[in-house]
């Protein structure tokens, strides 16, 4: 039996008196691009930094190719990459000289090392930034040159908080047809968005969360089954999105509108 | 375009207000305690230096200096509010984090500019009323002045920060344009830092100096011609100055007319800059959105063989590229330590001790013995050189001070990109090693620099010089461990200025640190020294025990600071 690539066990994080995430369950294979969707402060970026060891669970736990990210994090972090919401770099280093720091924390091969980072600054067309320093960087280079880095090491998983967020249209859709590729050579990916076209048309899965409790997960056509309207045949994402993270409040915009 | 001018300076007030309102009360009333006592201890020392010197001119008419005082303070204040405006006008003109929005927002812009500029002026009249006021106000009732003198000076002092206020602004705005202003902001804070540096020297060494300058061959009239020639040119200041005193003596027209000249000069000159500055700003602010970075060459990195690097590139791998894990953190901090040289300003400030404490024991005689420090240090124990034990120490002291910035921001220098190493499969021990050979391996490079030079102009045996180098390595590598576990909890990762990250607590509980470990192992280390002088046959047990027992002291403090901190690192950044 496959080693699940990612698996989280009744992950629990509580601040004080919020409780950020409550008891997330999910098991993410290999190969399988999982979208996550929540409102603005669901709990989306803490699952991710949970699962990521960015951030210590008050209960439960997250298991990266079998390796525990608490009790065995060397081995659990060398699987896999992430790309935070917001792309804070080293400033005074150049985007040649953070691939090849980030290929040494990875541990890649020296000679592999440079090749991947040359190809990766190719394709994401930072090239000719390659010695610029990072501070000059626009958010979107930034965005691209994390991706990089998070790549260098040919991860397994891959953790993206809002990756499209930034980008133009044009490195939008180069990033999905990365994640289209790296989905067919067995990386499995989880990320956050709010586009929900995204997430619609590129994920496998779905999982919706809503103050800090998973509301739904499955494909898309569980998600309608689950959700269902009057017509759930018809029903897109944002439906049944707005169906499960509530969409009351939506009534009152029209009144402030006029 | 004065409805958005009021505006934003009521915004300005408000958030300020806010800023200081909101904070805890603890930290509200530590704030008003200490600028209180430091604006009371200013008040005091500018009032006694008014008061002092308008007495003392009264008693000697004879130096003519009168006539002068008032503008030279004005003066002095100008170029101290130079400075600072300098460095205020870069950041609110170019670094405000609201000035995207209200670049973009349907207000004038150069209410915006002008709005930027009047920020400062809080500081400066700060200044110049903390600094000048009691002066002039002192120096007026020394000489016994009428009320006149002290309607005009009311004036000469609101009018002061006027001209450097604008010309602060127009500088900042001519620089901007023939340099990136990132670049500008941190060589101005490695200038700061350096003539901060440069003024600490000098002050601490200040009776050295007066009697080098005592000796020279030249005449008390010759100083005071100079002054006097100095004061008589045609700077606003040093007008205004005169017109004050012409005012104080009793001749109220020609201290009006003066002022009224003062004021129309530094209005003028104001006004003129900052309508040059206006027009320029909106270019060099674009300019600043769209500037690029500093391009760096890297051999494998141009851009043309990224695509298609050739075998010469490919055969010249870089540091980085052979490097451990934990290497690579230490290369990564060298790379960009020095690249920002806002923080590199703070690694040289300790480096002034060197100096000051060589010419305090060995150049600086003091007291009626004529003798230097060291000569009197050595009369305690003819036997032993302890001039050469406190000048390792010295060194030890010096250079401990220079690197442990990089030990005890170790941590809080990753700031805002620690997340990149905490997803790293890296672990703490080789994270906090990186970080030790960060400040270890220059910090023994300088020291050794300069205890060799100290050997050499000093006369150390081998022996002492190896001895002398081994405990500072041992005292140094020690100190920088205990000071990198220490900080861990306290680390500091929210900061935008690298001058302002910091560890709190644990930098204090490091020079504790630095105490015991410089004072227990030193004494470990001087155990031999002291037993030849006063139990000789001890001395060979001495040697053995001596360094021994330094060796487990100091290791064991570091031990247990990298064990603290160790337990503590997977916290860090857990907002």
């Amino acid at each position: 039996m496959e080693i699940p690539a990612v698996q989280a066990q009744n992950l629990r994080k509580v601040y004080g008196k919020l409780e950020a995430v409550a008891d997330a369950t999910f098991t993410l294979q290999p190969g399988e691009i999982v979208g996550f969707l929540g409102p603005n402060g669901a709990g989306k970026t803490t699952t991710i930094k949970l699962l990521t060891g960015l951030l210590e669970p008050t209960a439960g736990k997250a298991v990266i190719l079998g390796h525990d990210i608490q009790k065995e994090p060397i081995q659990a972090k060398a699987a896999f990459g992430y790309v935070p919401d917001t792309p804070n770099l080293y400033g005074k280093l150049t985007g040649w000289e953070f691939l090849k720091f980030m290929s040494r924390l990875y541990r890649v091969p020296r000679d592999r090392a440079e090749h991947r980072a040359r190809e990766l600054l190719r394709l994401f067309q930072l090239a000719d930034a390659a010695t610029d320093l990072l501070e000059g960087y626009s958010h979107g280079m930034q965005q691209k040159i994390a991706i990089a880095g998070a790549l260098i090491h040919d991860p397994k998983v891959l953790f993206l908080d809002e990756p499209t967020v930034g980008l133009d249209p044009k490195s939008a859709r180069l990033i999905k047809d990365i994640l289209g590729q790296l989905r067919d050579r067995g990386t499995a990916i989880f990320f956050s968005t709010h586009i929900l076209e995204i997430a619609e048309r590129m994920c496998d899965r779905v999982m919706i969360i809503n103050q800090g409790r998973i509301v739904a997960s499955g494909t898309m056509a569980e998600l309608r089954a689950g959700e269902s309207t009057a017509d759930s045949s018809t029903d897109s994402l944002e439906d049944i999105f707005l169906a499960l993270t509530g969409g009351a409040e939506y009534a009152a915009i029209a009144e402030v509108l006029e | 375009m004065i409805q958005d001018l009021i505006l934003l300076v009521g915004l300005q007030f408000q958030t300020s207000w806010n800023r200081f309102w909101r904070m805890k009360l603890g930290r509200k009333l530590l704030n008003i305690f200490v600028f209180g006592l430091l604006g009371v201890s200013l008040i005091f020392v500018s009032g006694a230096v008014g008061l002092g010197s308008g007495t003392l001119l009264q008693r000697y008419p004879e130096f003519q200096l009168e006539s002068l005082l008032p503008g030279l303070i004005l003066t002095a204040i100008a170029l101290l509010l130079l400075v600072s405006s300098f460095g205020l006008a870069l950041g609110s003109l170019f670094f405000s984090r609201d000035l995207d929005l209200l670049m973009s927002a349907p207000v004038s812009r150069r209410a915006v500019f002008i709005s930027k500029i009047l920020n400062g002026f809080t500081t400066y009249y700060l200044l110049v009323f903390v600094l000048a006021f009691p002066a002039l106000v002192t120096y007026g009732i020394g000489l016994h002045y009428g009320p006149f003198y002290y309607i005009l000076m009311l004036i000469a002092v609101l009018g002061t920060p006027l001209l450097p206020a604008g010309l602060g602004a127009l500088l900042v705005l001519l620089v901007a344009r023939v340099a990136p202003v990132r670049r500008v902001r941190e060589v101005l804070g490695l200038v700061a830092a350096l003539f901060g540096t440069s003024c600490a020297l000098i002050g601490n060494t200040a009776s050295y100096w007066t009697r080098q300058l005592s000796n020279m061959d030249s005449s008390l009239e010759g100083v005071l011609k100079t002054i006097q020639s100095l004061a008589a040119l045609p700077i606003p200041s040093l007008v205004a100055g005169r017109g004050l005193v012409a005012a104080g003596q009793g001749s109220p027209l020609l201290g009006l007319g003066l002022m009224i000249g003062f004021l129309l000069v530094t209005f003028g000159f104001f006004a003129g800059c900052v309508w040059l500055a206006d027009r320029m700003y909106a270019t060099g602010w674009m300019r600043m959105q769209g500037a690029g970075a500093t391009k760096r060459t890297h051999p494998g990195a141009a851009s043309s063989t990224i695509a298609g690097a050739g075998p010469e590139q490919t055969a010249r791998p870089g540091l980085l590229d052979r490097a451990a894990p934990f290497f690579a953190i230490t290369l990564k901090d060298w790379r960009i330590i020095p690249r920002d040289l806002r923080n590199f300003a703070q690694f040289l400030s300790p480096l002034f001790l060197v100096p000051l404490i060589y010419i305090q024991l060995f150049i600086n005689t003091g007291g009626r013995s004529g003798k230097t420090m060291a000569q009197t240090f050595n009369t305690f124990a003819p036997g032993v050189d302890l001039s050469s034990i406190l000048l390792a120490g010295t060194v030890l002291m010096s250079t401990i001070f220079v690197f442990s910035r990089i030990a005890q921001t170790g941590i809080s220098m990753e700031g805002r990109s620690y997340w990149i190493l905490k997803v790293a499969p890296i672990s703490g021990r080789e994270l906090l090693l990186g970080k030790f050979v960060s400040a270890m391996v220059p910090f023994a490079i300088l020291s050794t620099v300069l205890l060799v030079i100290a050997a050499i102009v000093r006369h150390f045996s081998i022996g002492g010089f190896l001895y002398g180098w081994f405990g500072v390595m041992l005292l140094g590598a020690g100190m920088l461990a205990m000071n990198i576990g220490i900080s861990v909890p306290w680390a500091n990762l929210e900061w935008d200025d690298p001058r302002k990250m910091h560890s709190g607590w644990g930098g204090l509980i490091s020079l504790i640190g630095y105490v015991v470990i410089g004072l227990l192992g030193g004494a470990f280390l001087t155990l031999p020294y002291l037993a030849e002088l006063f139990l000789p046959f001890l001395a060979p047990i001495a040697w053995l025990v001596g360094p021994f027992f330094a060796v487990g002291f100091t290791g064991l403090v570091a031990a247990l600071s990298l064990w603290f901190g160790l337990s503590r690192l997977h916290k860090v950044g857990e907002a």
